[in-house]
C-alpha cells in the first residue's frame, strides 16, 4: 500500500519537474537573442538557393512559424508543447522537417541506454570488489593504489580519460578504433570511459561502507561465536556494507548522462547526448528542449528505480 | 573587552590549529604551492607567454617540441605552451569566479531555507532537489546557447546551475546553529540577533563553506572545460583546455603532442585542487570521518 502511494507521489513529483525543466528551457530561448528563422540553415534544408523578395520571404517565415506552431503567445506555444510531450508527440525539428522528432529520438535512445546500462554495470562490478578488497587489505600497498585510481577517475573528466586511452590503445597499440558504434569492439572504450568516474565513487564509498561495518559490535560477536573471517565478512558484514551502496548509484546516474554527453561526442556514438549537442550548437530550438526532455525524464526515472530498490533492500527504510 | 579579547584569541588558536592539521598532509601542501604558482603565473600570463595565444606561425605548424616553441605548435602553427597558459587563466577565472556566484546563491537561498522554516523551506528545497536531481550541464548548455559564448556568461552559467549542494549544506548548517546550545545560552543572555548571526552562527559556518568551494572550483574548472570541449565554450581563438582537447583529438594519430600538454596541465591542476580540498576537509572538519 505504502509503495504504491510512494511512487505515485514521486511521479507527481517527476511531472512538476518536468514541467518546470520545459517552461524555463522555453522561456530562456525566448529570451535568448536572434530569430529563429534563419534563411541560410532553411535554405540548405530545404534544397533551395534562391533570392528572394522581401514578399516571399514574409510568406516563408509565416509559413515557417505556422509549421513550428510560432505564431502564437510563448505562453501558449509552452502549453502546446505539454501538452503533446506528455503524449510523445513532438513535431518536426528545424534541423531536419522531414523528420518528427520521436522519430530521431527513437533511434538514439536505444543507443545512449545501452552506453549506461553497460557502464553502470561494469561500474558496479568492478567497482564493488576493489572496494571491498581496499577495505579488507586496509592501508597496505593494495589499497593505497587502488584508492589512488579511484580518486583518478572521480576528479579527472572522462572525456580527459576518453583522450588518453585513445593516445594508448588507438595511437600506440592499434587495438582499438578511435570512433563508431557498430562492433562491441568500438564499444568498449565509451563504455570504459563513462563508467570510470562512478566506478571511483563506489569503490571509495564500498571501502568506507565496509570498514563501517567491520568495527560494529556484532561483527565482534560473529568472530567471538568462532567464525572464520570468511565466513563473519561474506555472511555478516558484505551484506549490510552493500545498502549503502544503492543510495550513491542513484546520484551517480545524473553524472553518468552527463558524461554519455561528452563521450558520445568524443567517440561519435549515435545518440542522445550528440543528439542535444547538435541541437544545441545549430541552435534548434524544439530538438534542444526535447533532448533536454528526454534525458532529464531518463534521469528522474532511473532515480526513483533505484530509490524502490534500496527500500527493497533495507526494510528499515520507509515509503516517505 | 576581555571577553571580546578571549574569543579573538580562540578564533585564532583554531585557524592555528586547522593550519597544523593542514601542514601535515604532505599532498595538500603540494597541491597548494603549485596553484598558488599557477595562480601568480595567470596574473602574469600576457608578459610571460612567449607568443600571444592567437597568433599563427604559418611556416612552424604541427612542430614537435623544440627550442623555440618549448610545447610545440597547433595546426596553425600557435605556440601550444602559450595557448595552453592562457587555458589556465581562463580556467581559474571561471573555477573561482562561478564559486563566488554559488557562494551568494547557495548561501542566500540556504539561510532564507534555515531561518525561516516552514513554507518558504519546502518550496526552497523542493526547488534545490529538482536542481540537484536535473543533469546540470545540459543546463549549462542551454544557458550558454542563450547568453552567449563569453568568459563571463560561462562563469555565471556554472555559478547558476550549481549552487543546489551549497543550499543544502547552508540550510542544514543553519538549522542546527540556530537551536544549538551555545546559541541559546548567547540568546538567554539578551545578544541580539544580528549579533548572534555575525559571532555565532557565520564563523561556524566558515570551514565547512571553504572546503564546498575548495571542491567546487575543480568542478567548474572541468565543465568549462567540458563545455568547450563540444563546442560551447569561449570562442575561439581564444583558449580553453577544452577546445585544445577538441581540436588536437582530429590530429591525435599523427601529432599527440597537440593533446598530451593540455590534458597533463588540466589534469595536473584537478589533481592539486582535490588535494588541497581534501587537506582543508581533513583540517576545518577535525571530526569528519570519510
Amino acid at each position: 500500500m505504502g509503495l504504491v502511494k510512494y511512487i505515485l507521489r514521486r511521479l507527481f513529483t517527476i511531472f512538476v519537474s518536468l514541467i518546470a525543466v520545459i517552461i524555463i528551457t522555453y522561456i530562456l530561448m525566448w529570451i535568448a537573442p536572434g530569430e529563429f528563422f534563419n534563411i541560410a540553415q532553411f535554405q540548405a534544408s530545404a534544397g533551395k538557393v534562391a533570392t528572394l523578395t522581401p514578399e516571399q520571404l514574409q510568406v516563408l517565415i509565416k509559413g515557417f512559424e505556422e509549421k513550428y506552431g510560432l505564431n502564437v503567445p510563448l505562453w501558449k506555444q509552452i502549453l502546446n508543447y505539454l501538452k503533446d510531450a506528455f503524449r510523445f508527440k513532438f513535431g518536426p525539428s528545424f534541423s531536419n522537417p522531414n523528420e518528427p522528432i520521436e522519430v530521431q529520438i527513437a533511434r538514439r535512445f536505444p543507443v545512449t541506454l545501452t552506453l549506461a546500462i553497460l557502464s553502470m554495470t561494469l561500474a558496479v562490478i568492478v567497482g564493488i570488489p576493489l572496494g571491498i578488497i581496499a577495505a579488507l587489505k586496509r592501508n597496505t600497498w593494495i589499497d593505497y593504489i587502488s584508492m589512488f585510481f579511484s580518486m583518478i577517475g572521480s576528479i579527472i573528466p572522462a572525456y580527459t580519460i576518453g583522450v588518453i586511452m585513445v593516445i594508448i590503445f588507438s595511437v600506440y597499440l592499434r587495438v582499438l578504433p578511435t570512433s563508431g558504434w557498430e562492433t562491441p569492439k568500438q564499444m568498449i572504450m565509451p563504455v570504459i570511459c563513462v563508467a570510470l568516474g562512478p566506478m571511483a565513487v563506489i569503490a571509495r564509498f564500498m571501502r568506507s561502507s565496509l570498514l563501517d561495518v567491520l568495527n560494529q559490535d556484532y561483527i565482534r560477536t560473529a568472530y567471538s561465536k568462532g567464525g572464520t573471517d570468511r565466513a563473519v565478512i561474506i555472511r555478516h558484514a558484505l551484506r549490510n556494507s552493500l545498502i549503502p551502496i544503492v543510495t550513491i548509484i542513484g546520484p551517480q546516474l545524473a553524472f553518468l548522462f552527463t558524461g554519455t554527453v561528452w563521450i558520445e561526442n568524443l567517440f561519435r556514438v549515435p545518440g542522445l547526448g550528440q543528439l542535444f549537442v547538435n541541437a544545441a550548437s545549430m541552435r534548434d530550438y524544439p530538438l534542444l528542449v526535447t533532448s533536454t526532455f528526454i534525458l532529464s525524464l531518463s534521469v528522474m526515472l532511473m532515480n526513483l528505480l533505484v530509490d524502490i530498490i534500496y527500500a527493497f533492500l533495507d526494510p528499515r527504510i520507509k515509503y516517505e | 573587552m576581555e571577553v571580546a579579547l578571549k574569543q579573538q584569541k580562540r578564533r585564532a588558536s583554531y585557524w592555528s590549529a586547522a593550519w597544523g592539521r593542514f601542514k601535515k598532509n604532505k599532498m595538500a601542501v603540494v597541491g597548494l604551492i603549485y596553484i598558488i604558482i599557477i595562480i601568480i603565473v595567470s596574473i602574469f600570463t600576457p608578459w610571460i607567454a612567449p607568443y600571444p595565444y592567437d597568433e599563427p606561425h604559418y611556416a612552424h605548424t604541427f612542430e614537435k617540441p623544440s627550442a623555440k616553441f618549448w610545447w610545440g605548435t597547433d595546426d596553425l602553427g600557435r605556440c601550444m605552451f602559450s595557448r595552453n597558459l592562457y587555458a589556465m587563466r581562463n580556467a581559474l577565472l571561471i573555477g573561482f569566479g562561478s564559486q563566488i556566484v554559488v557562494l551568494i546563491i547557495g548561501v542566500i537561498i540556504g539561510s532564507i531555507a534555515g531561518f525561516r522554516g516552514g513554507r518558504v523551506d519546502t518550496i526552497l528545497m523542493r526547488i534545490t532537489d529538482i536542481m540537484y536531481a536535473f543533469p546540470t550541464f545540459l543546463f549549462n548548455v542551454i544557458l550558454v546557447t542563450v547568453m552567449g559564448r563569453g568568459l563571463f556568461t560561462i562563469l555565471v552559467a556554472v555559478g547558476v546551475t550549481g549552487w543546489a549542494g551549497m543550499a543544502r549544506l547552508v540550510r542544514g548548517m543553519v538549522m542546527y546553529l540556530k537551536h544549538a546550545d551555545f546559541v541559546e545560552a548567547a540568546r538567554a543572555l539578551g545578544s541580539k540577533e544580528g549579533y548572534i548571526i555575525r559571532k555565532y552562527i557565520l564563523p561556524n559556518m566558515l570551514g565547512p563553506i571553504i572546503v564546498s568551494l575548495a571542491f567546487g572550483i575543480p568542478n567548474g574548472i572541468w565543465i568549462e572545460s567540458g563545455l568547450a570541449l563540444i563546442g560551447m565554450g569561449v570562442r575561439p581563438p581564444m583558449p580553453s583546455w577544452g577546445n585544445m582537447i577538441g581540436a588536437g583529438i582530429g590530429y591525435i594519430m599523427a601529432f599527440p603532442h597537440m593533446v598530451i600538454f593540455p590534458v597533463l596541465t588540466f589534469a595536473l591542476t584537478l589533481l592539486a585542487f582535490t588535494y588541497v580540498g581534501d587537506g582543508l576537509r581533513d583540517a576545518l572538519n577535525p571530526r569528519s570521518e570519510v
